[in-house]
């Protein structure tokens, strides 16, 4: 085991003998060490001679099980097989890949063919396909959404259905029960139970299996199944669960089941965490799972907060339910609000955010706080603020990281730049780039090439025939037109062109080994603009691979077809959309600017923290979604009741109290409220957060402060 | 820079034998380079997508799914019924029976030289790993290491030997498997490496493994990683056989005048078996969430 100093709470816990008390629910509030004694006890199993195989650490998603990886990667690990760290989704897939051949009949697939298993981009590809006829009729009535909203909201209904577990045939008739508006919306509601039902039944047809037909074959087929079941208590004999609020109904049945046979089980619970119930987590059903266990134990001190942080968490958890989260704990006293909670204000909102970093700079220059420890959060982050805040910080020299890159993938010049070559190099799409685009293309793939002469040469090179696309050759050109361009940037037009010719020539090849090959044979060569550009070679892989996924998910043999069909998808905003991590080295010791809910997700306490919009209704406060209910949709809502305006307010307050206490749990020193009296629209705005602090200022105003003996 | 609990594979270390620049790029730097592995990618591809499909049948008949279920699966496809049929007539002759592990993956600490004493005991910086698609063997017995391979001609017994994997996987072995052998550490002597050829099912190829030559693969792999740990280069020096970059993506990243070769004229080019013997474990990683 690591050199780690635990309590002697901690340590008995750590070293329990294996299976004695078989099974043990842990639970406290966040920070205090209960994820430490998880992972301490992972790595005593395996010094006292638990094979690693039999380990299954148990998490809701990746980012949760970091900590555990990374304490396997040590080289003081016993020698042995592997730890497997999977969600439930992640143990779906693989025991499906397994015994596909023994269930898939059984959940009406084809079992000779193998699975194909659907990316969000292609779920999302195929469904666009099924709603199509939907939305010619009309289907969805007033409610005005984007195409891609609409797609993933339906998405989501089926993935609610498996991850609470009822039939997906029931997704219109509760939310219809749960209606309480105008009853046009009952028809809207109906074409989402016909069009979810479309999409599952060609998945069925073609052996496709999007993430909700996973879990659900999993958790129907799979695990019934005895030699199945079998294989998997056999194979993981001992469980370490963690964070299991955040998880999913489904998982909490199949740990249930799999407790009754486990060697040995940990079970590790936050209090007062369920960030994730818009995604299907379920806190309720995860603290029923404690009453399972043969053993409970409660970790109540908190490591991470000081004292003063601790305090303003009961003193605004206290605003939602006039109760404190643990009622043994003090309110805040002037001294520590003082100490915890300082303002960060400005008339307009570019204002605010202006003393926002003169503060961090603060902090950082002045302070010596290592920018590592500085997280800046509002409840959504969107391209306008993060693009002032990282353009400020990197001016100043400050390391700054998002939770995403700057641009999603279709956006990325290489990538534009690759799929205008496309539509150039394959006439017969009869798809003609705009100008402006060409152009682009041009200076991202020749060297040297400024979009100057750029534009010049796309003038007179670039031309439509019938609706085809046509680039005339740099010889053709008068020579002062040469002259413009320059012999040198001609000649590399030249061989782009003489390359996209040889191809032409031969019959097509599918768009992704178009991509590698052109990247290969030309553009990675000097004089072009992927030569030695590691960004622009790993957006351009990022693009390989979500097209050799969308090939292979749409088994289309013309791959001319298949190519338009990718295009069209690109411009409608359905696939090259998301924001891929990792392409970019992320610097840890920088300043994180984030969504509230992702800062959440990454469960790495930080000594400061920034709230903006701290006025702004957004904090608690959901995502419009028509189309679906993250609380309807759920195993506690009662059959046929209405969701009201009371329902809407508790959710959003239960959900502000989660966030603020989840905050300053992983908050050690200080939190500071950016406020402006006008939002980014130049609006006043006064949300429930701003509420619940100015309520809490009165009453510690109106409350003597103790002196430092009476506060020990 | 190598950081401290890097994991080393068969194929990482046998990319650096081959080409050190071609490990840094790969493992160190991550480098996403999206070239095509072959000229003629698409038979490369639908080449992997065969050998991965063979080697998912084995995974699913040593874990307990019905020989009769994966029939139907493997007669739906002409190459992977040859395949088949040629495992059901002609399959590793003697294999153990008590133990049979389909897919395991073993890691061990590796003791750098320089550690001395405390490298006795395992507590090195980094880590080995083997993964083996076939652990058979009997407590006290036996252990044969079985290796499934599809490629389209027969690797020989001299290229085979000299393959890292013919060492690695028996070397892991012994340090890391006493949990299949009761507890009790596996002796170099039981181990026995077996490569089966699925187009040659009658020509397996056997490597037995000794107390001499587990000594000496010791001594050769924590020179190996202190060497690759300690390189003093930016850069690490390309290959000098230009052959092998035909076969190698970053092939546009190094030079400018290699283009990429046929998947027929591959012959024992390791780029590609390594590529084979990647996919086992990871084309069931789990989905991203």
């Amino acid at each position: 085991m690591a050199d780690i100093e635990l309590t002697p709470e901690q340590k008995s816990l750590v070293l329990m003998p294996v299976g004695e008390p078989r099974t043990v629910f842990l639970e406290g509030p966040a920070g205090c060490g209960k994820t430490t004694v998880a992972v301490q006890r992972l790595l005593y199993l395996l010094d006292v001679g638990v094979r690693a195989d039999h380990i299954l650490v148990w998490v809701p998603q990746r980012s949760l099980g970091w900590p555990y990886v990374e304490a396997l990667r040590r080289p003081t690990i016993p020698a042995g097989a592997r730890v497997d760290v999977l969600s439930v989704d992640g143990l779906a897939r693989r025991a499906l890949d397994l015994f596909w051949p023994v269930i898939a009949e059984r959940a009406g697939f084809n079992p000779t063919q193998e699975p194909r298993f659907l990316t969000l981009e292609t779920a999302q590809y195929y469904m666009d396909q099924v709603l199509e006829p939907f939305i010619r009729e009309g289907a969805f009535g007033d409610v005005t959404v984007s195409r891609n909203r609409l797609l993933s909201q339906i998405i989501d209904n089926l993935n609610k259905a498996a991850l609470v577990g009822f039939p997906h045939t029931e997704i219109g008739a509760r939310l219809i029960a749960a209606w309480n508006g105008p009853s046009s919306r009952e028809r809207v509601y109906e074409a989402v139970q016909r069009a979810a039902n479309a999409f599952r039944e060609y998945c069925l047809q073609h052996n496709l299996l999007d993430f909700s037909l996973q879990v659900e074959t999993f958790i129907r087929h799979v695990w019934p199944q005895s030699e199945c079941r079998a294989y998997l208590l056999r194979r993981y004999r001992h469980l370490i669960a963690d964070n299991l609020e955040e998880d999913i109904p489904v998982a909490h049945d199949l740990l249930r089941e799999w407790l009754e046979q486990a060697a040995s089980a940990l079970l590790v619970y936050d209090q007062d965490g369920g960030f994730r119930t818009y995604l299907g987590a379920d806190p309720e059903g995860a603290l029923a799972l404690g009453e399972r266990c043969d053993q409970r134990v409660i970790l109540d001190k908190p490591f991470v907060p000081s004292p003063a942080v601790q305090a303003l968490g009961n003193g605004l958890a206290k605003q939602a339910t006039g109760k404190r989260p643990h009622p043994a704990e003090p309110l805040p006293d002037a001294t520590q609000l003082e100490e915890a909670l300082r303002f960060v204000e400005g008339h307009f909102h570019t204002a605010m955010l202006h003393n926002v970093v003169e503060e961090v700079l603060h902090l950082v220059m002045d302070e010596g706080v290592a920018p590592g420890q500085i997280a800046i959060l509002a409840p959504f982050v969107d391209d306008a603020l993060r693009f002032t805040l990282m353009t400020e910080f990197e001016r100043h020299g400050v390391p700054v990281r998002s939770h995403r890159p700057s641009r999603a993938l279709r956006e990325e010049p290489a990538v534009r730049c690759l799929l205008t070559l496309a539509q150039l190099a394959h006439p017969q799409w009869e798809m003609c780039p705009p100008r402006n685009d060409v152009a682009q293309a041009l200076v991202q793939a020749i060297a040297g090439l400024d979009w100057v002469r750029a534009s010049y040469l796309t003038e007179i090179v670039y031309t439509t025939k019938e609706h085809r696309p046509h680039l005339y050759p740099f010889g053709q050109l008068q020579p002062e037109v040469q002259e413009r361009i320059t012999f040198s940037l001609g000649t590399r037009y030249g061989d782009l062109l003489r390359w996209m010719e040889a191809y032409m020539a031969a019959p097509p090849l599918p768009l992704d080994l178009f991509f590698s090959r052109l990247f290969d044979e030309l553009l990675a060569k000097p004089g072009y603009g992927f030569h030695n550009h590691y960004d622009a070679a790993a957006a351009a892989a990022h693009l390989i691979e979500s097209v050799r996924k969308f090939r292979w998910a749409l088994d289309v043999a013309d791959v001319d077809e298949l190519g338009k069909r990718y295009i069209r998808m690109v411009e409608g905003g359905v696939v090259a959309a998301q924001y891929l991590r990792g392409w970019r080295s992320a610097e840890q010791n920088a300043v994180f600017i984030a969504p509230a809910y992702t800062f959440l997700a990454e469960n790495r306490p930080v000594d400061y923290q920034f709230w903006l919009n701290a006025n702004s209704l957004s904090w608690g406060r959901r995502l419009y979604q028509p189309l679906t209910h993250p609380f309807v949709l759920t195993r506690h809502w009662p059959p046929g009741r209405r969701w009201d305006e009371e329902d809407e307010f508790q959710a959003g307050q239960t959900m502000l109290r989660r966030v603020v206490l989840g905050l300053l749990r992983r908050c050690r020193v200080r939190v500071y409220l950016g406020i402006s009296e006008l939002n980014p629209r130049g609006r006043e705005e006064r949300g429930p957060l701003l509420d619940w602090v100015q309520r809490m200022l009165r009453e510690v105003a109106l409350t003597p402060s103790p002196s430092p003996e009476d506060r020990g | 820079m190598v950081p401290e609990g890097f994991v080393f594979s068969q194929s990482s270390l046998q990319d650096y034998m081959d080409c050190p620049r071609r490990f840094q790029l790969r493992y160190l730097e991550q480098c996403l380079w999206p070239a095509p592995e072959t000229a003629d990618a698409l038979d490369f591809e639908r080449f992997m997508q065969r050998g991965q499909a063979f080697h998912r049948l084995l995974r699913q008949l040593y874990s307990g799914v019905p020989r009769e279920a994966l029939e139907a699966v493997a007669m739906a496809d002409p190459d992977l019924a040859r395949w088949w049929l040629n495992y059901r007539h002609a399959s590793p002759q003697d294999l153990p029976t008590a133990v049979q592990e389909a897919e395991v993956a073993l890691s061990v600490a590796i003791a750098l030289p320089e550690q001395g004493e405390r490298a006795e005991g395992g507590d090195g910086r980094f880590r080995l790993e083997a993964r083996y698609d076939l652990l058979a063997g009997e407590p006290g017995g036996r252990w044969v290491i079985v290796d499934w391979k599809t490629g389209q001609h027969r690797n020989s017994r001299a290229w085979l030997q000299q393959r890292l994997q013919t060492r690695i996987y028996p070397y892991v072995l012994v340090q890391a498997g006493a949990m299949f052998n009761q507890g009790e550490p596996i002796a170099p002597q039981q181990v026995e490496m077996l490569y089966w050829f699925a187009e040659f099912p009658a020509q397996p190829e056997r490597f037995s493994y000794s107390e001499e030559q587990f000594a000496a693969d010791a001594a050769f792999l924590a020179d190996l990683v202190y060497e690759i740990a300690r390189r003093p280069e930016e850069v690490f020096p390309k290959t000098e056989q230009r052959r092998l970059c035909r076969y190698c993506v970053y092939r546009s990243l190094c030079w400018t005048d290699v283009e990429a070769g046929l998947l027929a004229e591959a012959g024992e080019v390791e780029a590609v078996e390594a590529a084979l013997e990647d996919l086992d474990l990871e084309s069931i990683a789990p989905i991203p969430f």
